[in-house]
């Protein structure tokens, strides 16, 4: 076993060198010399220099500068497990790897080199921690997360504004992941656009014709504020000149309207003296208003506090305390943060214990019992498709990331069936119906070929709406009626189906499918190989097959892939006439990229059996000259051409074929009997869904959206406890979410 | 006192003028604009004409040179892509074989490229222009403008420049919205003074209720309070400022057009420029920085829009001959290649750069013009290439900052294997000189290179 080693443990230690300090010699040449020494210098010396790299002659006194960037390399590929390869026949032991690592670390930190704390917070850097050593056991805890405020997500502040727009404060962290993390805060661009989200929301509450979306509440859970001016609002800023008593009036109204509370007497004070003020000098309209603003920009309703308020156990730990708990459990599950209930339970005593937190818990997990309420049905109008449970949905879509398949500019030229919101939404629905199915969850969402496709809602309102269309007499209906009926369509889609050709559906010829989700024409496994993700993970004209065995190997396999070394310039040739899979091997078998690529080429090689929209194929086709032929519109164009009969023997319409390569190579389950050669993507996607590592993978990237932070060795018992959970329920979901948020890492901080 | 009064007494614009009448150079604000692209600045796409031999290149031969090399602009011509900067090349510099091993990165050195330091995605200290910023701040410390992929995104915090160790400047990507930040004090009706004063308060009474929170909270909590405690701050001080400028903001403000809300990258790029050269001149700041573009960025407006900027960088290197006709768009794109497409977007920028030289200086300060004491500085944050080695980091500068810095040369610094190489660190260790505020060195030190030379600017370029 190659354990792997935090680097972040050693924080405390290095915060502690910091300062102009110098390397002990003494301890590299008696210590850390011998060795590199044993294992290392074999292959990287002056004789052998593998991977072009030598650490013979690397100079000891790392804290005067020797070789620092030779330092950094080699601390990246020792603490995460890369070197020396497991196919070295002498390891480390434990103790050995860790001496190393950490003398590295400390004495970069000496001159600010290394892995930069902040850095590591992130949720990107999550599997440095040893997955092994997670699960095995050996680490008891207790586990706690540490007291804090967590700034409010985009999200959950548009919900508790009912401001229909996700830019109302901004995403902390770009691109790829999880975005809404404990470790971030507020900064003065999200300050910039809070003002003028709270300028529009104010202005609608105190009945000023503005043009504001309001948010239609999900979920049954009524959004905060309501949902029209606010009447005593709208009253006051009507006033010609407002009385002693209709100032403090406004405040409590104003503040019942914000925070659904009655304000202490200290906050009338506050809030009243604001009012006042602003009022005599700008007029008490814009009073008013800048008091509600205030109200919303305030840190109590910006920030989540978890300070853990409650009982302090012997080992210093302390619960948070019932009102925290509410919070904590509102905002875990949804969006809107905590509803009515919740508040309640707090209020009168019957949030103080793990059984109360659970109860709690599932009352918001639980499946409505209404088929029509279905979690994936659509609103009454489709366009308007808004997934309740938000919070739920986007743990899947930012795990899994296929809502970047919008992010992803496909050229009109190349085809003109490529909707990718599309696809996200059809994808959507798939996780929805797997959270509400909630039996082996995960295993479903990465084996099914039962997908949605441009889905309608309850059958029966597809019946319904049927009739009416079939009954329909005006000439252009009876026109498509006829049409249909004679290319044997009995069941007419009702909405666009621009996209279905990424399912390898013929846009003319579909017969709807009234009950889905429904098995696909071709073969697929899951959602990697729903077209949604497949886009997400594309380039602009081809499969990007780094990005998507880079997205295996850290997301399911729990491994941490180097960042591309400095210096190297991987190029690929512009070669038309071959593959993406023979331009790699051109360039990265064999020599120094493949020690990093083997990580990743193997896995995404597996899913060229679809094309860049998704498509799932058997063959590449090549032009007369040769050249690979990279896009449906061309290859139909080509294909029409050479089935004209007059252009019968011409050779430029000739298309040649040849059969896709799908072959990949899947290593690092950590169960032999997984490990080896696969076919293709489907028997990729079948084989990962047996294994315990990608099950214990996907636990701890849930722990990490559900804590708001990266996993520590202390929360070991949390992640086993879920993991049980999660498989001794049959693969709930529920049961999974019940254990992370009645966990000891979830209720106390320290 | 009233708001107008307030307004006045902060208001550099009036300091500037009073500088002016006064004849005062040494009062005239230092003003510095960086402009910073992806990809790679390439060393032989500024090289002059006449001197691209020099340095590895499309042709094949050149090498970088062993000695420092020192040419003066005027024998020759410049590159086509700069040929908006002829009129300027007696006030304009070329640098090239400067390293920077202090940098880290795959695709560019985040932070590190203007902080000359390993800080890549988090900022570990302030970078040159955030420095510079801290040192001759305006009503706006610094403005950032990023031309985004995504139009709807309104403000980003792209890795690109720091006012110290975890605090990050934010960039308008939005054009409409950097537009109404900047000169939407203007306004004189009534209604709009009110609101204003209605934000004043707002702001200041956040202030306060946010240091009420933090006192009791613990050391680490509050300092992510301290974050949004200075948000308010800056933005509160700012608003006040903005209000006394009305009458600059007024005459200098650019006209508002479609280019604001342009789905064209190259338009939005153009708004931004423009109202860098109007924030100048209506001294609202000192110092921009303009993210001109990103990996993600589609050049549609160049006709290279099937391409991301990232995937123009990884066609085909310097001296190979495959033409991408057959994978761009046949109909637009006979034969381009990947070296030429880089030329292409180069050129727009360097034009928009020339654009911005011009207006600077045609506007009268001291005894010369705006241009003369101000430095816009050119740079790639992945150094000379796609994927940097950090061997070279060229720039292009044009100004001297009122007579600081000695222009009309191409300067080419021996390489980082021989002696006499010379880094990041001392060409903005120079910067701060220029700026007045000499410092000992800035940035992280590349190991391997003496500390002297390191900390020293780059006598060849200081006056």
């Amino acid at each position: 076993m190659i354990l792997r080693l935090l680097v972040a443990i050693s924080i405390a230690a290095l915060a502690a060198n910091a300062g102009a300090e110098q390397t002990d010699l003494g301890a590299f040449n008696s210590e850390i010399r011998p060795l590199l020494g044993q294992f290392c210098v074999q292959c990287h010396s002056a004789d052998k220099a593998k991977a072009n790299f030598r650490i013979d002659d690397i100079g000891g006194n790392i804290a005067a500068g020797n070789d620092t960037v030779r330092w950094e390399k080699a601390l990246e590929m020792i603490s995460i497990g890369d070197m020396p390869p497991a196919s070295a026949k002498v390891q480390p032991s434990d103790a050995q790897r860790k001496k190393l690592t950490q003398w590295i670390a400390d004495e970069l930190k000496k001159i600010g080199r290394g892995k930069q704390e902040q850095t590591l917070l992130l949720p990107s850097q999550g599997n440095r921690v040893d997955h092994e050593a997670l699960f095995s056991g050996e680490h008891k805890g207790p586990a706690s997360s540490p007291p804090r405020l967590w700034r409010l997500s985009p999200q959950a502040y548009a919900e508790l504004l009912s401001f229909d727009g996700s830019d109302a404060t901004l995403d902390l962290i770009s691109g790829h992941g999880f975005k809404d993390y404990a470790s971030l805060t507020a900064d003065e661009a999200t300050v910039n656009v809070m003002l003028q989200t709270t300028d529009i929301v104010a202005s609608f509450m105190v009945g000023e014709q503005v043009t504001l979306k309001r948010k239609s509440p999900h979920g049954g859970h009524k959004s905060r504020l309501e949902d029209k001016p606010n009447k005593e609002l709208t009253a006051f800023c009507a006033l010609e000149s407002p009385g002693e008593g209709d100032y403090l009036n406004v405040v409590v109204a104003g503040y019942a309207e914000v925070f659904e509370r009655e304000p202490s007497r200290a906050e009338v004070e506050r809030y009243l003296a604001l009012l006042r003020d602003t009022s005599a000098q700008a007029g008490h309209r814009i009073g008013c208003k800048t008091m509600l603003r205030a109200m919303m920009m305030s840190p109590e309703f910006m920030f989540r506090m978890e300070l853990g308020l409650g009982e302090k156990l012997p080992d210093g730990r302390r619960m948070l305390s019932p009102m925290e708990l509410a919070y904590a459990i509102g905002f875990a599950i949804l969006d809107s943060g905590p509803d009515r209930e919740l508040l309640e339970a707090a209020e009168q005593g019957r949030l103080n214990t793990r059984a109360d937190v659970e109860r709690e818990v599932r009352r918001l997990l639980v499946i409505p019992e209404d088929p029509r309420n279905r979690l994936y049905q659509m609103d009454h109008r489709w366009w308007e498709f808004k997934p309740r449970k938000g919070r739920l949905l986007r743990f899947f879509r930012e795990f899994f990331d296929y809502g970047k398949a919008v992010d992803v500019f496909k050229d009109d030229t190349r085809t003109m069936d490529h909707e990718p919101k599309y696809l996200v939404r059809d994808a959507d629905q798939l996780v929805l119906f797997a959270i509400e199915q909630d039996r082996q969850v995960l295993s479903f969402l990465l084996t099914t070929d039962q997908f949605f496709v441009s889905y309608y809602g309850a059958p029966e309102d597809y019946y319904k709406w049927r009739e009416q269309q079939l009954a329909k007499t005006q000439e252009r209906d009876k026109r498509d009626n006829a049409r249909n009926k004679e290319l044997g369509i009995t069941n007419p889609p009702r909405y666009s189906t621009k996209h279905i050709p990424a399912y390898n559906l013929e846009r003319l010829a579909w017969n709807y499918v009234p009950v889905q989700p429904f098995k696909q024409p071709v073969p697929r496994a899951g959602i990697l190989t729903h077209p949604a993700w497949l886009v997400a993970f594309s380039g602009n004209f081809d499969n990007d097959i780094v990005r998507r065995g880079k997205w295996i190997r850290e997301h399911l396999l729990a491994d941490v892939v180097p960042e591309l070394p400095i210096g190297v310039d991987a190029q690929l040739t512009t070669d038309t006439t071959l593959t993406l899979r023979e331009k790699f091997a051109l360039k990265v078998n064999g020599d120094e990229c493949w020690r990093c690529h083997r990580k990743m080429n193997p896995l995404g090689e597996a899913f060229e059996l679809y094309d860049d929209f998704g498509r799932y194929r058997t063959q590449f086709n090549f032009d007369h000259q040769g050249n690979l032929i990279g896009s449906p519109k061309e290859l139909q164009s080509l294909q029409n051409k050479s089935q004209d009969p007059r252009n019968a023997g011409k050779p430029e319409f000739q298309i040649t074929t040849r059969a896709i390569a799908t072959a990949g190579v899947l290593e690092g389950t950590g169960d032999k009997s997984l490990d080896g050669n696969v076919k293709d993507a489907v028997d990729l996607m079948h084989r990962l869904a047996k294994s315990d590592r990608v099950r214990q993978s996907f636990v701890r990237h849930a722990f990490r959206y559900w804590m708001g932070r990266n996993e520590t060795f202390d929360d070991s018992p949390t992640l086993i406890a879920a993991d049980k959970a999660y498989l001794n329920s049959d693969g709930s979901f529920t049961e999974l979410l019940v254990a992370l948020l009645t966990s000891d890492s979830f209720l106390y901080r320290k | 006192m009233s708001l107008a009064a307030g307004g006045l007494m902060f208001s550099p614009f009036i300091s500037q003028l009073q500088a002016q009448a006064a004849g005062d150079v040494a009062k005239l604000p230092k003003r510095f604009v960086f402009v910073m692209r992806s990809n790679g600045l390439r060393t032989y796409g500024i090289a002059p004409v006449g001197l691209e031999g020099l340095v590895p290149n499309p042709g094949g031969d050149g090498q970088a040179p062993r000695n420092l090399l020192q040419h003066k602009l005027a024998d020759y011509k410049l590159n086509d892509s700069m040929s908006a900067l002829e009129p300027f090349k007696d006030r304009m510099t070329i640098v090239n074989g400067l390293s920077a091993h202090m940098c880290t990165g795959s695709h560019g050195a985040g932070f590190g490229a203007l902080g000359a330091n390993s800080g890549y995605q988090v900022p570990t200290a302030e970078t040159i222009d955030g420095a510079l910023a801290n040192v001759h701040p305006g009503v706006f410390k610094h403005l950032g403008f990023k031309v985004d992929p995504k139009l709807e995104a309104k403000v980003d915090r792209p890795y690109v420049t720091a006012f110290g160790a975890k605090q990050p400047a934010s960039f308008y990507c939005d054009p409409a919205m950097a537009y109404g930040e900047l000169f939407g004090a203007i306004a004189t009706d009534k209604d709009v003074q009110a609101r204003q004063l209605g934000d004043k308060k707002l702001l200041d009474f956040l202030v306060d209720d946010t240091k009420r929170m933090q006192a009791q909270l613990n050391s680490a909590e509050k300092e992510k309070l301290d974050h949004y405690l200075g948000a308010f701050e800056s933005l509160a001080d700012r608003r006040v400022k903005l209000a006394g400028m009305a009458d600059a903001l007024d005459k200098h403000a650019p006209k508002f057009s479609d280019k604001y809300t342009s789905e064209v990258e190259v338009h939005r790029l153009e708004a931004h420029f423009d109202m860098t050269a109007a924030a100048l001149i209506a001294g609202l700041t000192n110092v921009v920085t303009i993210r001109a573009d990103t990996l993600e960025l589609n050049y549609t407006g160049l006709g290279l829009g099937a391409w991301t900027v990232h995937e123009i960088g990884h066609i085909e290197r310097p001296g190979g001959s495959n033409k991408l006709a057959d994978q761009l768009v046949k109909e637009q794109e006979q034969g381009v290649t990947g070296v030429e497409a880089r030329q292409r977007i180069r050129k727009t920028q360097f034009d928009q750069i020339g654009a911005l030289a011009r207006k600077l200086d045609a506007v009268p300060e001291g005894d010369g013009t705006m241009l003369d004491n101000t430095l816009i500085v050119m740079l790639s944050d992945h150094g000379a290439y796609h994927h940097p080695s950090f061997d070279e980091f060229p720039f292009v500068t044009i100004g001297n900052v009122g007579g600081a810095l000695r222009t009309g040369q191409y300067l080419h610094y021996p390489n980082t294997r021989y002696s006499g190489n010379r880094t990041l660190g001392s060409f903005y260790t120079t910067l701060m000189h220029a700026a007045g505020a000499p410092r000992d060195g800035f940035g992280q030190l590349d190991p391997n290179l003496g500390e002297t030379d390191q900390k020293a600017p780059l006598a060849e370029l200081l006056a």
